[in-house]
Formats: C-alpha cells, sequence, structure tokens
C-alpha cells in the first residue's frame, strides 16, 4: 500500500517508515503539514498515517483535505479527539507509544476493507468463524462470532437482547446494546464479536428526545464512537 | 402539642443489572450495594423520584450517577469501627434536626 506517513519527531518518523516497509509498504514521509500536502500532489497516496499535532496544523485537517483512509496517532489524544476522528472517517486512533505490529494490523484491516475482495470462512469446532481477508502484505485473519437481531417495538426489543447474551458476554457490552435497543422505535442491531474486538452497527431510527443519558453513558462505556453529521449512532466498539 | 413519633426510613434495595425498566422498589433510602450496572431508564426514574437517599453505590455507579446529574443525597454507611449515632445519620433519620 502506498503510505503517508506524517510525523514531526524524526526517530519515531524513522522507525515507522522502516517498520512498515519491512511488511511491503511503499512509505513516504513527512514531517510537517507543507510537507505532506507536497508529496500528496505527487504521489498519490493511498492511505494517511498522521501524527495528530503537527507543527504547522492539524493531522486531522490533513485527513480531511487528502479524502483517503486514515490512521492518527497521538501523544496526548482527548475522548473528544477520537470522535471528532471516528466523525471524520478515521481507521483508528492511537495513543502514543505504538507499535510496528499494532499498525500494521491496522493497515490490514483497513486494506482489507478497501479491498472488499473475497473472504475465506472457516467454521471453528465452536461455532464461530474464522475470516481471512487477502491484503496488501499478504492475509489478515479474524475469528467472527456474530449475532443479528430485530425489533419492532419494545417488548420485540427486549426480547431480542436476551438473544444477544451468547454473542455479548461482558456486561459494559450488554449494556450499551440494551441502551442502543431502548432508544429506538424499530430497528436491527448486528453484533459481531472478533478476537478482542467488539462492534455492533445498528440500523434504526434513534429517538433522540429519549436517549440524553444513553448518549452520555454510551460515551463512557465506548472507546469508539461514530456518529453521522445528524447525530446518529452508526457504529460503535469496545476493545 | 407533642410531636408525632417519626417513622424510621424505609431502605429498598435494588441489585442486578438494571438495563431493561422493570417494577422497582422505592424507598427513602435505596441501597446500591447489589447493583451491578444502571440503564438510563433508572436515571430517569431517579428524576421522577428525586430527594432519594442513595447508599452503598460501587464507584462506577456513583460516578455515572453524579455525572448525570440527577437529585439524589448520598450517604455513605458507617464505619464499623465507630459506635454511637453519627451526625450525619442523626441528620437523615431525624430530617435535619440536631
Amino acid at each position: 500500500m502506498r503510505l503517508l506517513v506524517v510525523e514531526d519527531e524524526g526517530s519515531i518518523r524513522s522507525a515507522l517508515a522502516r517498520g512498515l516497509g519491512q511488511y511491503g509498504h511503499r512509505i513516504e514521509t513527512a514531517s510537517c503539514l507543507s510537507e505532506a500536502r507536497a508529496l500528496v500532489a505527487k504521489r498519490h497516496p493511498e492511505a494517511l498515517l498522521s501524527d495528530l499535532k503537527l507543527p504547522d496544523g492539524n493531522g486531522l485537517d490533513l485527513a480531511e483535505e487528502i479524502g483517503v483512509p486514515f490512521i492518527l496517532m497521538t501523544g496526548y489524544g482527548t475522548f473528544d479527539d477520537a470522535v471528532r476522528a471516528m466523525r471524520l472517517g478515521c481507521h483508528d486512533f492511537f495513543t502514543k507509544p505504538v507499535t510496528i505490529k499494532e499498525v500494521c494490523r491496522a493497515l490490514d484491516h483497513l486494506a482489507g476493507r478497501r479491498a472488499g475482495g473475497p473472504t475465506v470462512v472457516d467454521a471453528a469446532q465452536d461455532g464461530r468463524l474464522r475470516l481471512t481477508h487477502p491484503t496488501a502484505s499478504g492475509f489478515c485473519s479474524q475469528t467472527l462470532q456474530s449475532c443479528t437481531v430485530a425489533w419492532a417495538d419494545a417488548a420485540q426489543a427486549k426480547a431480542a437482547f436476551a438473544q444477544l447474551h451468547d454473542v455479548v458476554p461482558a456486561l459494559p457490552h450488554r449494556q450499551v446494546a440494551a441502551e442502543l435497543m431502548q432508544t429506538t422505535s424499530q430497528g436491527r442491531l448486528v453484533v459481531n464479536l472478533h478476537d478482542d474486538l467488539w462492534s455492533a452497527w445498528l440500523d434504526a431510527t434513534v429517538i433522540w428526545s429519549q436517549a440524553v443519558d444513553c448518549r452520555m453513558l454510551l460515551e463512557d462505556l465506548c472507546r469508539r464512537c461514530l456518529w453521522t453529521k445528524d447525530g446518529a449512532l452508526v457504529e460503535y466498539g469496545h476493545a | 402539642m407533642p410531636n408525632a413519633p417519626r417513622k424510621p426510613p424505609v431502605t429498598a434495595s435494588w441489585s442486578g443489572e438494571l438495563l431493561w425498566p422493570q417494577d422497582l422498589e422505592d424507598g427513602d433510602v435505596i441501597d446500591l450495594s447489589g447493583v451491578q450496572a444502571l440503564g438510563s431508564w433508572v436515571l430517569a426514574w431517579f428524576r421522577t423520584h428525586p430527594g432519594r437517599a442513595v447508599t452503598r453505590a460501587s464507584p462506577a455507579i456513583r460516578r455515572q450517577l453524579v455525572r448525570s446529574g440527577v437529585t439524589v443525597v448520598w450517604v455513605d454507611p458507617t464505619p464499623s469501627s465507630q459506635s454511637g449515632v453519627l451526625a450525619a445519620e442523626r441528620a437523615m433519620l431525624l430530617g435535619g434536626e440536631s
């Protein structure tokens, strides 16, 4: 993958370039926004890995300008930074120090999502699915347990929630699901548990007049939230 | 005229994962020691039942209630090493008289 790495600290920048290059990525590096903008015009990167705070600006602004899939790193990340990043389509958000392995894993997921290529599925003995995606640097493998529930009213939502119990064992996850399902008139919730990451997709109209506390609680419980511009929660995850 | 004897405060004990709406026992004091999780519908309950005394909440539950801004009175349990009636207990039992 043609990757632009923007990092103002020289030692981190060179370590990322060297490490990610060993995984087969073609790396261009920049130390600031102005250098990055010049490289974008020449090299047309497929993805961006950027520090949040740069000497002449903000990595989020750069990501918004370029419009390619991006991953952010920061030494002083706040929850608000993470939410803004996710709103802009950030694929992942790391607080430094980051490891090459973590970044590579995020890049593999990103590449798999971009490619949308064939997925090899093996059923594991415990009923979970093992998915394998082809990526630019090899294969990305995930163990996936998935559950889809749908409801048309509050009573059905509660009944549907009971079906999630096996897929969503941890209390914070169940709490998030319950909150989401209670603030919708009807909808569908897909919950995926893959490796150490739990994620869910909500296809529903959230009744925000009932969801003031819910929204606050979700932000407390979730490490990652993604909100659409009109305020609907469309994706969240909890590592 | 002599004062009518005060009734002792009624303590309601809640427990479990209160994620979905259900009937909640009401009381002057709500003991949250057995509660593992509070859904936001419980915060709405506290808004319609303001001024309840709340005791023995876990740090996470306490944080959730504080952050939500609901009107509750925090009552800390008496340390076992102390004897007698503390001023805070007396205030709670007698409605602020000391």
